[in-house]
């Protein structure tokens, strides 16, 4: 009996610490969300063709209406670079000692095969930027630079800021400076040359 | 005390007394359960600008309840010294770390929970540090699957992270009886 009754405290102090345990349970779990948005970055070059005029006259001719650029980038740093690119849209590129000066052709596609007379300076080029309101992107101009091949281009605007509208108008300048020696051509030839313009982001 | 113990008579009456507060003390003390679990991670989320992302399959939660009514509440984890200031928004993540001077999205991270013929949902539009309603229950019982739906607008002026950085939020899910 005595066994009984010990047995029957036992559980009572079990049913009592039951008691105290907490009538309400919380129980956590996680996750993790992550992603990324997809890169862009669009370049758009409107005005095929600068006409620097007559450059018979030593000094500096420009051009600062006929070529502008549109960007569009959603990448945090950008930059556009330009360089020759040693062709008129033939296969007979011009020899890459003349890059970044104009260059005889015959006709609008093709260098002068043998021997072209090219302009003593290279052609320059730079950008007054383009400042617009938020939230599209401030971009940076550049100041003039001679042209050069497409191992080393030149950064003509840049930008630090993104947005996924496109920026566009952000005019461009040519100025090509003639001096004494620059030989004149035959009426049917012209200095000529291919500007490369190429994005790129960081 | 020992003839109270050896007396029968005794023994009927403080047996039931014995039984009855055993059940009382079971039915009182008895601790309401409920566990939460996330199906997994949404990863690798493709947002697209200029639009409003949505995902309605990646997680699912379990959720097991001994009693109702219950519901499933929901914050910013903040972990891994992930900026207050950044509470609700997905940060920029290195893999290892939120960086020290992070992109952060422009529109906080919108997440509902979904209907059943015994939970509904609740929008949490704005994801803060402290706990808000995502579902609630309204009987007791496991539910295996139910969908997590997770909303994020992508603006023209949020930035593509490089490096393979990506952006990121730890949510943290609670489950209790109301």
């Amino acid at each position: 009996m005595k066994l009984k009754v010990w047995l029957m405290v036992g559980v009572m102090i079990m049913a009592f610490a039951t008691m105290a345990m907490p009538v309400m349970a919380a129980e956590t779990g996680s996750t993790v969300v992550s992603g990324n948005i997809p890169g862009s970055m669009s370049l758009t070059v409107t005005g095929a063709t600068v006409d620097l005029g007559d450059i018979t006259t030593t000094g500096a001719h420009t051009d600062t209406t006929s070529v502008t650029l549109a960007v569009q980038t959603n990448y945090a740093t950008w930059a556009v670079t330009a360089a020759d690119a040693l062709d008129l849209g033939s296969s007979d590129p011009k020899d890459s000692s003349y890059a970044g000066k104009m260059t005889e052709s015959a006709s609008a596609n093709q260098f002068v095969a043998s021997s072209p007379k090219t302009l003593t300076n290279a052609l320059q080029i730079s950008s007054a930027g383009k400042v617009e309101e938020s939230p599209k992107p401030a971009v940076t101009g550049s100041s003039l630079q001679s042209l050069s091949g497409t191992g080393s281009p030149i950064t003509v605007i840049s930008g630090t800021a993104y947005n996924t509208e496109a920026v566009s108008g952000i005019p461009l300048i040519f100025s090509q400076t003639t001096d004494a020696g620059d030989k004149p051509l035959p009426t049917s030839e012209a200095y000529r040359i291919t500007v490369t313009f190429t994005g790129s982001t960081t | 005390m020992k003839r109270c113990f050896s007396n029968p008579q005794m023994m009927t009456r403080i047996i039931p007394v014995c039984i009855f507060l055993i059940v009382c003390g079971i039915h009182w003390g008895a601790a309401e359960d409920i566990s939460v679990t996330p199906s997994g991670d949404l990863t690798d989320w493709v947002l697209l600008p200029g639009e409003t992302n949505s995902d309605t399959t990646s997680i699912h939660l379990e959720v097991v309840a001994d009693s109702a009514p219950w519901y499933v509440k929901v914050k910013d984890g903040l972990e891994n010294d992930k900026p207050e200031s950044s509470v609700g928004y997905m940060v920029e993540w290195n893999g290892s770390q939120y960086v020290a001077t992070p992109h952060v999205l422009n529109t906080g991270l919108i997440i509902e929970g979904s209907d059943g013929p015994e939970y509904s949902n609740r929008t949490v539009s704005a994801l803060s540090g402290s706990l808000q309603e995502i579902l609630v229950g309204s009987s007791s019982g496991t539910f295996p699957s139910i969908a997590i739906n997770f909303t994020q607008p992508i603006t023209s002026s949020d930035a593509h992270l490089t490096n393979g950085n990506v952006y990121r939020i730890y949510i943290t899910f609670t489950g209790g009886f109301s």
